[in-house]
């Protein structure tokens, strides 16, 4: 266990401290010693662990899920979870770092990391969620929804106070959440971020859908303060966007460096690691240690980069990945670059702001919401292939998540684009990003090996 | 099926060989190599390059390389149809769409999650209706009335024939129904990748002639199927094999590890 936990960054202070709450914690999630085993070959194998800001990621992640395991044994009087819930994340911080009675998370997130990722363990918690209305078969469920209801039925974690998602880049979510409030009693607030739009209207990202959200998430406001007791301030909220702000450069530094070295300096299953971060509802007070990861991978990428060490030959194919890394499985990723292919970026580091600015927090989260990655498809396919141009790609792995309506209509559509407008190979993938069942190696690998051939090579 | 093809210089055919593939990759793979050789009246040291393709490509000891069989499979259609835009491949394991342009593959999709429509489809249901695989395609020219097959699983499909076999259904009703089955298909698992008219169909399956002309009526358009449909991907490799012998020469380099040899290997070596 301790060999695992400095693999995640753990100091030796910190492991004498902090092992008797994880230990408890992995044994409430069923994680043995083989598993333990597994998880330091897995992180060996599949990660740069040899960077400490890998490391320390891992550790911000390990102690997420320690957290929500042991929140109501440890005093937590309010749990909230949110889900497919862009911008909670901001709100969650706040209470966080407000009050130590409130456990508020984004679930999912750290637990496909640190069961999925590390330990390779995260089917039991997609069959707990099987056993119930999510069932397995026939219809497509996303396994993003599963991992958040299996958590919760599966008794992983403590049954929240309150649960908050909204219609933002998930349908499947407020139905779940929904579903969860009639079985169990839970409350739960869905805030509306107006999707149902006219077409041309999202070309213009409508002051009117920008004000609907921000009083919508105004309205979510008053929910959670009626659930935990305290009030959450416009300028709460603003200091933790500006926390954040170090964060997002911190991640926006370390995605620009990998996108524009040759050799790839970094495995591509990495990626996924600073999608999670972001993603985590930090306090204040843990925002510094996420930064430092941030600012530690910088520094440690840069001198790869200085060296001209990669993970895949100078020269390799690059390309664009729809979807970030797998959520759960690093699979995928690591088979492409044993192959030689260099995944610099997905379309998440191809995301847009909304062009605009404003002291109201409620209308800048909206703003947010308005950005390129939860727009339509005609304002998304150009920023993509004016993306794979900047990036000088030379093809896209197209991994559509089959359970997601809101992005599995659009990958022929993006494939035809792209081929139109740059005349580079797009390679289509039926996918799912957070089940590690559906991964085939000899299907993906003769796949991806077909699609290097098609790519022009350039000269190294 | 393992095939094995040698081209001299001038991209004739010296010989090929087409054996059943075992479970002795490494086994089988020498002894259609020495088939080959003899065939062509060469040793093995004559042979300048030895690419390998298709599933068992890793296990050819001999190999100086090794390419995917899309890509071998692309060169050779377009060696016997150089305007052929689509190919449609449909052999023992899976069912394959190529969008050709000038012999580079453009883009590509493969059915390779069940054995629906595959060689051993047909072979399963030949077994059901105790008919030899070769009949299977002048025997479904023969019906009028095709029947209507359901099931793409291959299990399903064939409870299906046995049923409808039951029932009284014509044997050539039955035939024309599965072929109708997989080439309905393969023709909507295409549709994305035709460009054009020329269409080749390669494979074991192409020498059905059943399948062909159930495929003809769900494109639309004829289908060209080359004289020996099993050889396309060993062309393709066998010519691609010729382009990286020219060019290491040109560059001054081999492209041989070492003496060729057909060492005696089994499955577990």
């Amino acid at each position: 266990m301790i060999e695992l936990l400095e693999l995640c960054g753990f100091e030796k202070q910190e492991i004498e401290a902090e092992l008797p709450r994880i230990e408890k914690a992995f044994n409430r999630l069923g994680i043995t010693t083989e598993d333990i085993e597994r998880g330091k070959q897995r992180l060996n194998k599949y990660y740069d662990v040899e960077l400490k800001g890998i490391r320390k990621v891992f550790r911000l992640c390990v102690r997420e899920v320690v957290s929500a395991v042991l929140a109501r044994e440890e005093g937590k009087k309010k749990i909230i979870y949110g889900f497919m819930a862009p911008g909670w994340e901001i709100i969650g911080s706040a209470l966080v770092s407000k009050s130590s009675e409130v456990y508020a998370a984004n679930l999912s997130w750290a637990f496909q990391v640190v069961l999925g990722c590390v330990f390779g363990k995260i089917v039991p918690i997609l069959e707990a969620a099987e056993k119930k209305w999510l069932k397995a078969g026939v219809v497509t469920h996303c396994a993003n929804v599963k991992t958040f209801l299996g958590l919760i039925v599966s008794e992983s974690v403590p049954r929240p106070d309150m649960l908050i998602t909204s219609g933002s880049l998930c349908e499947t979510a407020p139905k779940t959440l929904d579903l969860l409030h009639e079985l169990y009693g839970i409350p739960v607030c869905c805030y509306d971020t107006c999707q149902d739009r006219e077409l041309s209207d999202y070309l213009d990202g409508t002051k009117r859908a920008i004000d609907m959200s921000a009083k919508s998430l105004r309205r979510l406001t008053e929910r959670i303060q009626e659930v935990v007791g305290f009030e959450i301030t416009n300028d709460m909220l603003r200091e933790v966007m500006d926390a954040r702000g170090g964060l997002d450069r911190g991640i926006r530094n370390i995605r620009r460096l990998i996108e524009n070295s040759d050799p790839l300096p970094i495995r591509a299953a990495n990626d996924n690691l600073w999608t999670i971060l972001n993603m985590l509802t930090l306090s204040i007070d843990d925002l510094p240690d996420a930064i430092d990861a941030t600012n530690t991978a910088y520094a440690e990428l840069q001198e790869r980069v200085d060296k001209g060490l990669g993970v895949v030959e100078k020269g390799a194919p690059r390309i664009l990945a729809m979807l970030f890394a797998q959520h759960a499985d690093p699979r995928l990723e690591h088979l492409a670059g044993e192959l030689g292919i260099a995944i610099v970026a997905s379309d998440i580091g191809l995301a847009v702001p909304y062009d605009g600015a404003t002291e109201d927090p409620y209308v800048e989260i909206s703003m947010y919401l308005r950005g390129s990655l939860s727009t339509s498809l005609p304002r998304r396919i150009p920023l993509i292939v004016e993306g794979c141009k900047r990036l000088k790609v030379d093809g896209v792995l197209d991994r559509f998540h089959a359970g997601c309506r809101f992005v599995s209509g659009d990958a022929p559509l993006l494939k035809d684009a792209i081929e139109k407008e740059i005349g580079i190979p797009v390679l289509l993938l039926e996918w799912e990003n957070f089940d590690p069942r559906i991964y085939k190696h000899e299907e993906y690998k003769r796949r991806l090996e077909v699609f290097k051939t098609m790519m022009v090579k350039k000269p190294a | 099926m393992t095939k094995v093809v040698i081209l001299d210089s001038d991209e004739k055919i010296l010989a090929s060989v087409i054996n059943h593939t075992g479970a002795e990759h490494r086994r089988l793979a020498n002894k259609v190599m020495e088939e080959a050789l003899e065939q062509a009246g060469l040793s093995f040291d004559e042979i300048s390059c030895v690419i390998a393709t298709g599933y068992g490509r890793i296990t050819v000891p001999f190999a100086d390389r090794q390419i995917t069989e899309l890509t071998c499979h692309a060169r050779g259609v377009s060696s016997f149809f150089p305007d052929v835009t689509l190919a449609i491949d449909i052999g023992g394991q899976d069912v394959k769409g190529l969008k050709i342009k000038d012999g580079r593959l453009l883009d590509f999709t493969i059915s390779d999650k069940c054995a629906a429509g595959t060689g051993r489809f047909l072979e399963i249901i030949a077994d059901a209706l105790g008919i030899k695989l070769e009949d299977l395609g002048d025997i479904s020219l023969k019906s009028s009335n095709k029947v209507s097959i359901s099931s793409t699983c291959t299990v399903f499909a064939r409870q299906e024939v046995i049923s409808r076999l039951s029932e009284g259904t014509p044997l050539e009703d039955i035939v024309a129904g599965i072929h109708d089955a997989i080439a309905s298909r393969v023709a909507r698992m295409v549709e994305r990748l035709r460009v054009g008219p020329d269409i080749l169909f390669t494979g074991g399956v192409a020498k059905n002639i059943g399948v062909v002309r159930a495929l003809e009526a769900n494109l639309g358009c004829e289908v060209l199927v080359p004289e020996e449909p099993l050889l396309s991907g060993a062309i393709g490799a066998a010519l691609l094999g010729k382009e990286i012998t020219l060019k290491a020469l040109a560059n001054g380099e081999s492209i041989r590890k070492g003496e060729r040899r057909l060492d005696e290997a089994t499955f577990f070596k």
